[in-house]
C-alpha cells in the first residue's frame, strides 16, 4: 500500500536538545566570562571551572548527536487505514497501528517552535495506563496540515460549532481550587501566624529573632504553592473548548501553546470530582476518560478549568450532552442494612472480645464507631440510571461521580452473597478503559431488578438468570 | 440456556492439584515439626503431636472440599455475543464481557494440566480480563475458533 513519508523537520534536533540541555546552556552562558577569561590567559594546567565547562560542551555534543541519529533514523508512514513507524538506530524497528484507533491528539508550540512555525504532535491510541504517547513529530505547517488531513480529523469548525472561552479570573479561580487541602492549611496558618505578629507589633523582632525559620517556611511550604498556581495559570491561560460535529478541540497556553483534537466516540466516560476545597465553593472539576487525558503529569487534566456546579452542567450540556443526566440518584437499597450489620457483628466478634478483657470502654468505643460506619457506608454509593448512562456516585463531602455509556462498558462482575441472594440484591462492578490510578468501579447494593437493567443494556439484553 | 459444566478430566485434574497442596503443606508441617522437637525439649509430646495430626486431617478435608465444592459450582457459557463465566459456592461471583470487546487471548498449559488436558483461557479486553479456568483441550479448540471469528481491535 502507498503512503505519505513524514519526518521531522531538520530543527528539531536543535528543538529537542534544547529540552532536554536549557539548564546545561544557562550555565555555559552564565560562565561565558570565565571561558574568554580563561582563553586569554593560555593557562596549560586545566582548572576547575575550565573542566567543568568542557565536561558541559562535551554533554551537550553528545545529545545533539544522539539527536541526529534519532531525527535520521526515524520516519513515519502514513496510509489510508494504519500509520507505521520506523525507528532503524542499531535494530530494525517497525511499529504499526491503525489509525481509527487513535483516541488523542496533542499539538503544542512552545516558544523556540513558533519562531520557526513547528508543530509538535503527539498522538495515543486507546488503552489502558496509558503513560506514553505512541508517537511524537515535529512536522512544518504544510506537514501538520497534511498529516491531520491524513488522519481524517476534521479539526475546522462547522456551522454548528459551540465555542467557551475562559479568562483570567476563572484560570486563577480553577489554579487555586487544584491546591491540595494540605498546602492551604499551611498557608492560611503562615497569614494568620503574620496577621498575628503585625496585630501585636512584634513582626521586626520575631524576624530578626528566627530569621532562618521565616526562609525555611517561605523556600519550604509558600512558595511552592504559589509557584504552582502561577505555572498552572500560565499554562491553562486563553482556555478556550470548541464542540465540533467529530471532535472537541482544546486551546490554552501562553508561552507553550498546547491543542487537542479528541475525537467524541472515543471519550469513554465522564469523571467528575469535588475536593473539599471545591465543595466549600461549589466548584466541579470535570474531566474525561480518554487516552492520554490526566495520565501523564505533562498532559492536560481537566475537560475545562474548575467551575461553579451551574457553570459545569451548562457547559457539558453545551459540549458533551451525550452525557447529560438527571438528580434523580438512587441509594443502594435498605437490605443493605442486614448485610452491613452482619459484616460488623464479625469483625465486632474478633475486635470486641479481646478488648473487653483489656479496656470496657475501648470496647464501647470500637462498637459504637463500627455501628456509625455502617450509615457511612450505606450513604457513599448512589447510582444514577439512565437510558444510556450509568452514573456512579462515590463518596459523601469529597464526591467522584462518573458517567459511562452502556456500550463502553467492557465487562461486569456480579457477586452475590447468600444474605444479598435471599433479599434480592446484589453487587455489580463494572469495568472500562480506565486511567491507571482508579480501580474501583463497583455500584454498591442494588435490586436484581437494576442490575439485569444495566447488564442487559451491556450484553444488548442477551442476559438471562441461572 | 445450556451452561457448560467442568469435564471429568478436569474435575480429576483440580482434585490431584488440591492433593498435591495439601500433602506439600503436609511435608512442610512434619519438617517442622521434628525441627522443634530436636531443638525444644517438648514437656507435653502427645498433646504436641495430636494437634499435629488434627491440623494435617484438617488440611485434606478442606482441600477435598474446596476442591468438590470448586467442580460443583463452577460453569460457563460462550455463545455469539458474550463469554460468561460462574463461580463460587456460597459468595458466587458471575463475569460477562463481550465478545467484540476481547482483543487479546491468553491459553496456559502448565505441566500438571498437560497430563490431564487442561488449560485456562483468558480474555482480556481494555477494561478487564476474564478467565475460564480448566477447559479440556476438546473444547478447548472450538472456544479458541469462536473468539478469532468474533473479536476486533479495539
Amino acid at each position: 500500500m502507498n503512503g505519505k513519508i513524514f519526518k521531522s523537520s531538520f530543527i528539531s534536533i536543535l528543538d529537542n536538545t534544547l529540552r532536554i540541555t536549557w539548564v546545561v546552556i544557562l550555565v555555559i552562558i552564565t560562565n561565558i566570562t570565565i571561558i574568554f577569561k580563561k582563553l586569554n590567559e593560555f593557562n596549560i594546567g586545566i582548572k576547575f571551572n575550565f573542566l567543568l565547562l568542557a565536561i558541559l560542551l562535551l554533554f551537550l555534543t553528545v545529545v545533539i548527536v544522539y539527536n541526529y541519529i534519532l531525527w535520521k533514523a526515524t520516519s513515519f508512514k502514513v496510509n489510508n487505514k494504519t500509520i507505521e513507524i520506523y525507528n532503524n538506530i542499531f535494530v530494525k524497528d517497525k511499529r504499526e497501528f491503525m489509525l481509527k484507533n487513535i483516541a488523542n491528539i496533542g499539538i503544542s508550540q512552545n516558544i523556540f517552535e513558533r519562531i520557526f512555525k513547528l508543530y509538535r504532535i503527539r498522538s495515543y491510541t486507546n488503552a489502558k495506563n496509558k503513560m506514553f504517547c505512541d508517537f511524537e513529530i515535529i512536522l512544518k505547517k504544510a506537514d501538520y496540515l497534511s498529516l491531520l488531513n491524513k488522519f481524517k480529523i476534521n479539526a475546522l469548525p462547522s456551522i454548528n460549532a459551540k465555542r467557551i472561552k475562559f479568562n483570567f479570573i476563572d484560570i486563577l479561580r480553577s489554579s487555586i481550587l487544584s491546591i491540595p487541602i494540605s498546602s492551604i492549611i499551611i498557608i492560611v496558618n503562615f497569614i494568620l501566624l503574620i496577621y498575628n505578629m503585625i496585630s501585636s507589633k512584634t513582626i521586626i523582632k520575631e524576624t530578626l529573632y528566627d530569621f532562618l525559620g521565616l526562609i525555611i517556611t517561605l523556600l519550604g511550604f509558600v512558595f511552592p504553592v504559589i509557584y504552582s498556581i502561577l505555572k498552572n495559570v500560565i499554562k491553562y491561560i486563553y482556555y478556550q473548548i470548541e464542540r465540533h460535529d467529530e471532535n472537541i478541540i482544546l486551546n490554552f497556553g501562553l508561552f507553550t501553546r498546547k491543542t487537542y483534537i479528541i475525537p467524541i466516540d472515543k471519550i469513554k466516560g465522564i469523571i467528575i470530582d469535588v475536593s473539599l476545597l471545591s465543595k466549600i465553593f461549589r466548584c466541579y472539576k470535570i474531566n474525561i476518560i480518554n487516552s492520554g487525558i490526566g495520565d501523564n503529569k505533562n498532559e492536560i487534566y481537566m475537560l475545562f478549568p474548575i467551575s461553579s456546579k451551574k457553570l459545569c452542567q451548562k457547559i457539558l450540556n453545551e459540549i458533551l450532552p451525550e452525557y447529560d443526566i438527571n438528580n434523580n440518584y438512587k441509594m443502594q437499597p435498605r437490605e443493605t442494612f442486614v448485610i452491613l450489620i452482619s459484616q460488623i457483628l464479625v469483625l465486632l466478634l474478633i475486635l470486641i472480645i479481646p478488648c473487653i478483657y483489656i479496656n470496657m470502654k475501648l470496647a464501647m468505643i470500637i462498637s459504637i464507631l463500627l455501628f456509625v460506619s455502617i450509615f457511612f457506608i450505606y450513604f457513599i454509593k448512589r447510582l444514577i440510571i439512565e437510558e444510556n448512562n450509568l452514573c456512579i456516585i462515590n463518596g459523601f463531602f469529597i464526591k467522584r461521580i462518573k458517567i459511562i455509556k452502556y456500550e463502553d462498558i467492557k465487562s461486569v462482575e456480579i457477586v452475590d452473597g447468600p444474605i444479598s441472594k435471599r433479599y434480592g440484591i446484589c453487587k455489580l462492578k463494572v469495568n472500562l478503559m480506565e486511567k491507571f490510578n482508579i480501580i474501583n468501579n463497583s455500584t454498591g447494593y442494588i435490586t436484581r431488578k437494576d442490575m439485569y437493567y444495566i447488564v442487559g443494556k451491556i450484553v444488548n439484553n442477551n442476559f438471562n438468570e441461572i | 440456556m445450556y451452561y457448560n459444566k467442568l469435564s471429568e478430566n478436569s474435575a480429576k485434574y483440580i482434585f490431584t492439584i488440591y492433593l498435591l497442596l495439601a500433602i506439600l503443606i503436609n511435608l512442610v508441617i512434619i519438617a517442622l515439626s521434628i525441627i522443634v522437637e530436636s531443638m525444644v525439649e517438648l514437656k507435653y509430646k502427645l498433646v504436641f503431636n495430636l494437634v499435629l495430626i488434627s491440623v494435617i486431617i484438617i488440611i485434606y478435608i478442606f482441600s477435598i472440599l474446596k476442591s468438590t465444592l470448586l467442580i460443583s459450582n463452577y460453569s460457563y457459557i460462550i455463545n455469539d455475543n458474550k463469554i460468561e463465566s460462574i463461580r463460587g459456592a456460597f459468595i458466587v461471583k458471575r463475569d460477562i464481557m463481550l465478545l467484540k470487546n476481547v482483543y487479546k487471548i491468553e491459553i496456559n498449559r502448565r505441566i500438571i494440566s498437560r497430563i490431564f488436558k487442561v488449560a485456562d483461557i483468558k480474555f482480556i479486553s481494555c477494561g478487564g480480563t476474564i478467565k475460564l479456568k480448566y477447559i479440556g483441550y476438546d473444547k478447548l479448540n472450538k472456544i479458541e475458533n469462536i473468539i478469532q471469528e468474533r473479536m476486533c481491535n479495539i
